[in-house]
């Protein structure tokens, strides 16, 4: 196997309880070929690495700006502001802010490093019916490194899990099919033009690759965000229904309330967040919703 | 596995008892109690002329004849530990100088406040006076050589505990009192006094023994003949028939139990309650245990079932009963003891589950009540202890989470699979170690079997022994010089060298604290030894010795130690930043330690030894070997150390590791400088071996594996680690399912023990604002619960800063 091949990771998440059965350690991809307004991962989106600033960290010493070979970093007068142009993510100033004021996210790592994180929770995965989750990002966006990764899982014994937001095309998902043993699929938006405007790519794919995954026999979630006012809508959840009565009756509808734990990121990142009024859902709209779906003979879990 | 216990809810009347009960002993506000001091002052002086342990025997009968009785209305068991509800009983034959300074003060502490009203004041230190200069800490501190003082003085060891406290840490055989009863004990004290042959030298002192058990035991009969007579008024004055024929079933109770076998279920519990009771009215030391509840009082239970005598209702409402009787026995300490002990903590430990001697499942339905009764009374005693052996069913597991998830700290999880083969690694018997049971903390040890003080020794402070080793063997804040050395820190040029003269230091700690305990223990034998203890204990009457002479079958005692992980930190950062990247010279960082990372500079050398070394409980072996090697060279030096008893008789007379710090950490973090993981001065040590506050990063996982990594095999006295999670972990089923396997993971890896506290920071943080809502809120501290309240400032922010696992 060609162990050459890396891949970009933003962070590897021991002891996750809510991204599949069990006891399970979640990789996070870099990269997204969505843009979703209201992603909570904001520093998975690009593929590349990213200098992030923690204000609240930094006791203003200035020695980044020292030192930084690019003079991508100066002051004003609330912290460091970065120039991220000249950033050539070096990780010069990552290594001497002592106070973890400016980390980096995304480290390339190989096939076999990932592994042994991966393996450090072996004996919590065989009791608990838990093992690993490939999560982001988008994980099918460095589809070569994760089919060889997953493979790897598989042949350790692992289970293996995806979350996925359908965006690849329908050969990687053939690819992935024997080394993955659950998946849980994003069902955002059914109407095209919405979904275009709300994520940055139209659904086509993402719909095909639903029914493709439905036709192999595959062991699918449906994870619906509830978003409100994006797709909380009587419309599109009369046509989410439709679209699953259709395609996949009775499967596991995972319904997730829209949270706000990632927006302070955004700034961390220099990106801006648009959704700063939004509240999250009520607990009983929640509930209303899953009645709806149990209703239409849906299994349904709120939040796992 | 049990056979018909089902899930079952308590009549409104059985609840309405529990919670009054309970409610009672929360409200009551504590105040001290002088009537043992009283009638354990009058027989000294009366008896001068007998040996000690005789005159102990009459002063503990003295006791049990005059103190006053009380029944709680609507408690359905009798005895109490002091004259009024939850007061405070004095013993003053430990130490009484604490008295003389502290008394005006005992209302005002931090924690642990007690009321004293004007006559029991002037009574305390009339008694007090009469004891000044003959007391166990009197003898302590005319006999410690100078070494050990300045060693106490400096803060590496601390044994104020022992010295002020006595031993206590046992667990009596109360299988042995529910077979044969007091009267039983009795006639076979006097059957072993009859065939003495006095003409042998040695006998002598083995008459005295027998005869001083004797009275001991007669003192225990006639205490529950006081409670027959009152239980008998009260109920001819009751008006109400059910509280009359509550009475008459107290009085018909203690008229046949503890001087003859238990017949019955009610009559087991009342008898276990009468002997665990007066052992602590007999000596000062606290930790004394319940043992396996569920195993010694199972037949009689399982008989009461099958003969319809008894209803799981009501076998569940009378533990609750006993509960709240064990949360009664309140402690005074003096100051210097409270602040390692926070929340007035009596750690009577119960053991649930495991398996028998025979090696088969324990589980039974008395298990799975006692989980239910403890749910139901949820104050901080017993210390729940829970046993998991692969053998046990899962629905027991489940039912031990589900009591986790209620958050107040128990029951603290236990794994046969690595503290079986630990304790006959010492030399325990096969048999004996499978039917272990925990006392006070975490510490195992066997049932009616194991004398003396088998837990809470000296702690070891290993955060100042590497303080005092960065400074050249001198402790910066005393001035005192331990082990001298040649040169300090700054002078060192490897993790290698500084290791050597860490060793060097730590040998000589050890070394220090055995003569330390060795002077203890030879005071403690002399002055304060227990007959009536010492009946219940395995081969005492046989041998015709105390427990503390080496009367027991096995004799194995232990630390605890403080600090490991912040000197596996510290040694880690050295390594890494001082002498391979060379981003600090040793000098620099001696400098900045010195100053508590005084400035900017010294901040940001702080963060840097805070965030750029690796730190334990991340799963990273850099700094996970460095923690075991650290805790294997202490141990090494106290293998070589037997203790008092050795060649008296016991198997073991041996010491071995600990990490049950109680709260220690946080006292033990004072008198500490600043050190090398980033830590600043006085700021609390990490507690038993969980990571130190909030350097673990990557979750419970990464925590478990890399305690797993220690010797675990080799801490025979308990690993105790702590890992706090948030409540909205086990919401669902599926989240008591990922605990669940989160504990038979660890536990299948050789992991010793581990608690969870179940409350949300938020929780914690209003609590701390809002005393007055939060009366019941019960915390895990380490090895034990405390109510929150009770616990001072600075170890209530030490709760809250314990990094709160999202799950």
């Amino acid at each position: 196997m060609n162990n050459s091949i890396k891949g970009i990771i933003s962070e590897i998440e021991r002891y996750a309880v809510k991204d599949g059965p069990g006891i399970r350690t979640v990789v996070f991809f870099k990269g997204c070929p969505l843009k979703c307004i209201w992603c909570a991962n904001p520093e998975t989106q690009k593929n590349t690495h990213q200098l992030m600033y923690w204000p609240t960290r930094c006791i203003g010493c200035k020695k980044c700006i020292q030192i930084c070979p690019q003079k991508a970093l100066s002051w004003n007068t609330t912290g460091i502001m970065i120039n991220r142009s000249n950033c050539i993510s070096c990780n010069v100033c990552t290594n001497t802010c002592n106070s973890q004021a400016l980390t980096m996210s995304g480290e390339l790592k190989n096939v076999e490093e990932v592994l042994d994180t991966i393996k450090k929770d072996n004996s919590f995965y065989q009791v608990s019916g838990g093992g690993v989750t490939f999560s982001g990002g988008e994980a099918t966006y460095q589809k070569d490194f994760l089919i060889q990764l997953a493979q790897r899982c598989k042949d350790e014994g692992i289970s293996t899990c995806i979350e996925t937001c359908g965006y690849a095309s329908q050969e990687v998902y053939q690819d992935l099919l024997p080394y993955i043993d659950y998946f849980f699929y994003d069902l955002k938006l059914i109407n095209e033009k919405k979904h275009t405007k709300y994520t940055g790519v139209s659904n086509k794919l993402i719909l095909s690759n639903f029914c493709y995954l439905q036709d192999a026999g595959a062991d699918v979630t449906v994870r619906i965000p509830i978003i409100p006012g994006i797709n909380n809508t009587e419309s599109n959840i009369n046509d989410s229904i439709h679209f699953l009565l259709e395609h996949a009756p009775g499967c596991h509808v995972s319904l997730l309330p829209y949270h706000r734990l990632g927006a302070s990121k955004y700034g961390k990142l220099d990106m801006h967040y648009s959704l700063e009024e939004l509240a999250p859902p009520s607990d009983e709209e929640m509930q209303s919703l899953k009645d709806l779906f149990v209703k239409h003979g849906f299994y349904v879990t709120i939040g796992e | 596995m049990y056979k018909t216990y089902k899930e079952c809810t308590l009549s409104n009347k059985q609840l309405k008892r529990i919670n009054q009960l309970k409610k009672e002993s929360l409200d009551v506000e504590q105040e001290v109690c002088v009537q043992r001091a009283r009638y354990l002052t009058e027989a000294y002086q009366e008896h001068t002329d007998e040996p000690l342990i005789k005159r102990r025997a009459y002063a503990f009968k003295n006791i049990l004849d005059n103190i006053d009785l009380f029944i709680e209305p609507g408690q359905l068991l009798a005895g109490n530990h002091a004259a009024s509800l939850r007061a405070a009983s004095i013993f003053p034959e430990y130490c009484v100088n604490w008295i003389f300074e502290e008394i005006d003060q005992l209302d005002k502490r931090p924690g642990d406040r007690f009321q004293v009203s004007p006559d029991t004041r002037k009574e305390l230190l009339e008694i007090a006076g009469w004891w000044k200069g003959k007391t166990l800490e009197d003898r302590c501190q005319a006999t410690l050589p100078a070494s050990v003082k300045d060693a106490y003085q400096a803060s590496v060891l601390s044994a104020n505990g022992n010295m002020t406290s006595g031993d206590g840490h046992i667990m009596l055989d109360f299988e042995k009192i529910l077979h044969y009863g007091a009267q039983g004990i009795i006639d076979e004290a006097k059957d072993n006094l009859d065939a003495l042959d006095l003409t042998v030298p040695g006998n002598h002192y083995k008459r005295i023994f027998y005869e001083s058990v004797i009275i001991t035991y007669e003192g225990m009969i006639d205490y529950a003949k006081r409670y027959v007579a009152l239980a008998k008024e009260l109920a001819a004055q009751a008006t109400a028939s059910e509280e009359k024929a509550n009475y008459l079933h107290i009085a018909d109770v203690c008229s046949h139990v503890p001087q003859y076998p238990a017949r019955t279920f009610a009559e087991g519990v009342q008898c276990v309650w009468f002997a665990h009771l007066l052992s602590q009215i007999e000596s000062n030391g606290h930790s004394m245990s319940f043992g396996r509840l569920d195993q010694y009082l199972y037949p009689y239970y399982k008989n009461d079932i099958e003969t319809e005598k008894c209803t799981q209702e009501k076998a569940t409402e009378l533990l609750a009963c006993l509960w709240i009787k064990a949360f009664g026995v309140v402690k005074i300490r003096p100051w210097s003891h409270t602040r390692f002990s926070g929340g007035d903590p009596t750690y009577q430990n119960l053991t649930l589950g495991g398996i028998t001697p025979e090696g088969d499942d324990a589980v039974n339905d008395l298990t799975m009540i006692c989980l239910d009764s403890v749910s139901l009374t949820r104050l901080t005693q017993p210390n729940v202890s829970a046993r998991f052996n692969e053998k046990n069913p899962q629905s027991y597991l489940e039912k031990c989470v589900e009591v986790i998830r209620l958050g107040f700290g128990m029951p603290a999880m236990h794994g046969d699979h690595v503290m079986i083969p630990s304790l006959i690694n010492r030399g325990v018997a096969p048999a004996d170690a499978n039917n272990y049971a925990i006392v006070g903390c975490i510490e195992p040890i066997i049932p009616g079997k194991f004398g003396y003080r088998s837990a809470g020794m000296s702690f070891t402070n290993f955060a100042k022994v590497l303080e005092i080793t960065l400074n050249g063997g001198t402790d910066p804040r005393t001035g005192i010089t331990l082990l001298k050395q040649d040169k300090d820190f700054a002078s060192m040029t490897s993790t290698e060298e500084l290791r050597k003269y860490y060793d060097a230091q730590m040998a000589y700690v050890v070394k220090t604290r055995v003569i330390g305990e060795h002077c203890i223990d030879y005071a403690i034998e002399e002055l304060v030894p227990d007959a009536f203890c010492s009946g219940l204990i395995q081969d005492c009457l046989k041998r015709g010795k105390n427990a503390k002479e080496g009367g027991s079958v096995y004799d194995m005692v232990t630390g605890p130690e403080t600090g490991i992980t912040n000197v596996a930190n510290s040694i880690a950062a050295i390594k890494k930043i001082v002498f391979e990247e060379k981003k600090l010279t040793p000098a620099e960082l001696l400098n900045v330690l010195h100053t508590n990372f005084e400035g900017e500079t010294g901040e940001n050398i702080r963060r840097m030894l805070l965030n750029k070394a690796p730190k334990f409980g991340n799963d990273d072996d850099y700094v996970d070997k460095i923690s075991s090697s650290v805790y294997l060279s202490f141990m090494k030096e106290q293998d070589r150390y037997p203790t008092t008893r050795i060649g008296r008789g016991p198997i073991g007379c041996l010491s071995y590791p600990c990490t049950a710090t109680i709260s220690g950490n946080v006292p033990s973090g004072l008198p500490v400088g600043a050190s090398p993981d980033g830590r600043k001065s006085g700021e609390p040590l990490s507690e038993g071996c969980s990571p130190y506050h909030g350097t673990d990063k990557l979750g419970p996982t990464a925590v478990l594996n890399s305690i797993a990594k220690m010797p675990n095999h080799l801490i025979t006295g308990g690993n105790l680690l702590n890992i706090r999670l948030a409540p909205s972990v086990m919401v669902s089923h599926d989240g008591i399912k990922k605990v669940m396997g989160l504990i038979q993971a660890f536990f299948a890896m050789d992991g010793w023990h581990v608690q969870f506290n179940v409350t949300s920071t938020e929780t914690l943080l209003d609590a701390k604002k809002n005393p007055e809502n939060y009366k019941d809120l019960v915390v895990r501290v380490a090895g034990y619960s405390a109510l929150f309240n009770d616990l001072e400032e600075k170890t209530k922010d030490d709760i809250i800063a314990r990094t709160e696992h999202e799950l």
